[in-house]
């Protein structure tokens, strides 16, 4: 599990009160109740915070699952 | 999957619209989208200050969301600022959990559209809009919602948020059967401008002079607007132009008062005076509503006692009004008006809460009312 993947599952993990091995990379909105709107949004300004960086509304396309916002900040923080 | 994009809301677009709208009806949704991309109120028309520009969320050819942005010139600490009403943000992630991620793409888009952009309304602060915008650090202030009754006996009648038992409603009936709702409920709109005013008058000199204009706002709206706009620390253009657009001479449903008193104008207020049927919250009162007025604060008061006294005497049960500004506050309060939970809230982006900071203290001027929302839908 890479740094970001495990930082932003914990994140997850904390926001929809489920066991940190629980969040997987696919975990997505599918994988709980507690993933609607505005969870969406407090997991990205999160994310956001955390590795100070901000999404675009095309990337924020892209957040479907725990992995693809790992892998988006992999992508922002590689510049 | 394909990606969602942004596109300005066009013909073609109609009938993914309407799908998108059956959609959401079925997934239990209170709101759907406009099912044509032309405006019902301030349409985009050549030579036009204020307007509407209609978004759609596409995924390949399903919309999957929408956005209106009502463009107005405002004045900000009396510096004119473009600033957009961030209208109506509905995504299909309310009805279908896959697409909770729209909520977040929709408000960025209208970020980059236009960063200085505010939402009104949203009827609380527990909806998801206004959870999501306090989130994103937008400035959230409640602009108050003041009532002042003028038939008791209806009022009870009718105030559904009141009648909430059966045995409130036989006291509230028996109360408006014997006329003691109307004493009772003078007794406190009385108690209340005593409270505020003590003994003093709420006005000095002559009483003021009350225009029901037919004719468009002229001059006279232009000179006022160039010197109270700087009285306020938000406040949205109410030059004649902008008047005569929102509130045209031909419209019958508004009642537009023009204050004078010694031929001086004072103020302008415009109203509205509505029979309900079957309201959730009024039930069948006849409610009239200051929708909005203009006036320098030290004239607020005279204003607000005349259009609410020409309302009463025109037989409105009961008048309502959203003023955010203190000035506006205060002046209802002052003529005998109490406060109620207010569902309007207003919501500022980052990039207009900074122009507005210090966001708390200068909340005290923001001149924000019915005039600056969605029009007079649901008055």
């Amino acid at each position: 599990m890479s740094q970001s993947l495990s930082a932003v599952a914990q994140i997850a993990a904390d926001l929809f009160g489920v066991s940190a091995d629980k969040v997987t990379d696919s975990f997505s909105a599918e994988s709980t109740d507690k993933w609607d709107s505005v969870a969406h949004l407090n997991l990205v300004t999160a994310v956001e915070e955390r590795f100070d960086i901000m999404f675009e509304p095309e990337e924020v396309d892209e957040m479907k699952t725990i992995g693809a916002i790992a892998k988006l900040v992999d992508e922002k923080r590689a510049g | 999957m394909a990606k969602i994009r942004l596109e300005p809301f066009t013909e073609a677009a109609i009938p993914a619209v309407q799908a998108f709208n059956e959609r959401m009806r079925a997934g239990g949704s209170e709101f759907v989208f406009p099912d044509h991309p032309y405006a019902d109120f301030l349409p985009k028309l050549p030579g036009r200050k204020s307007y509407q520009d209609m978004y759609l969320l596409l995924e390949g050819d399903d919309v999957r969301g929408g956005f209106i942005l009502r463009w107005q010139d405002f004045a900000v600490n009396g510096e004119m600022h473009r600033i957009a009403h961030y209208k109506l943000p509905l995504s299909e992630g309310i009805v279908n959990p896959s697409y909770a991620r729209l909520g977040l793409q929709i408000v960025r888009y209208a970020l980059r559209i236009e960063p200085k952009i505010f939402a009104l309304g949203m009827g609380s602060r527990e909806r998801a809009l206004p959870k999501m915008l306090e989130a994103m650090k937008w400035g959230m202030y409640d602009v108050p919602f003041s009532f002042s009754v003028g038939h008791g006996g209806a009022f009870v009648r009718n105030i559904k948020p009141l009648r909430t038992t059966e045995a409130r409603e036989q006291l509230f009936d028996v109360a408006a059967a014997l006329g003691v709702a109307d004493i009772g409920i003078a007794a406190v709109h009385f108690g209340q401008r005593l409270r505020r005013r003590g003994l003093a008058a709420l006005d000095r000199g002559p009483r003021p002079a009350v225009d029901d204009l037919t004719t468009p706002f002229d001059d006279w709206a232009d000179d006022l607007w160039q010197r109270a706009m700087s009285h306020y620390t938000l406040c949205g253009v109410r030059d004649a132009e902008m008047l005569n657009l929102l509130y045209p001479a031909e419209d019958l449903r508004f009642i537009r008062l023009r204050i004078q008193r010694r031929g001086q104008v004072l103020g302008w207020a415009v109203c509205l005076d509505t029979q309900m049927h079957r309201h959730k919250q009024f039930g069948d009162m006849r409610v009239a509503t200051i929708v909005d007025g203009l006036a320098l604060p030290d004239h607020v008061r005279t204003v607000v006692d005349s259009a609410t006294r020409h309302l009463l005497a025109r037989g409105a049960d009961m008048v309502v009004s959203n003023q955010g500004s203190a000035a506006w506050h205060s002046a209802l309060l002052d003529c005998g008006f109490l406060d109620g939970p207010s569902n309007y809230i207003f919501a500022a982006s980052p990039k207009l809460r900074q122009l507005l900071e210090p966001f708390d203290a200068s909340s005290a001027g923001f001149h924000i009312n019915r005039g600056d929302g969605d029009g007079p839908i649901n008055l």
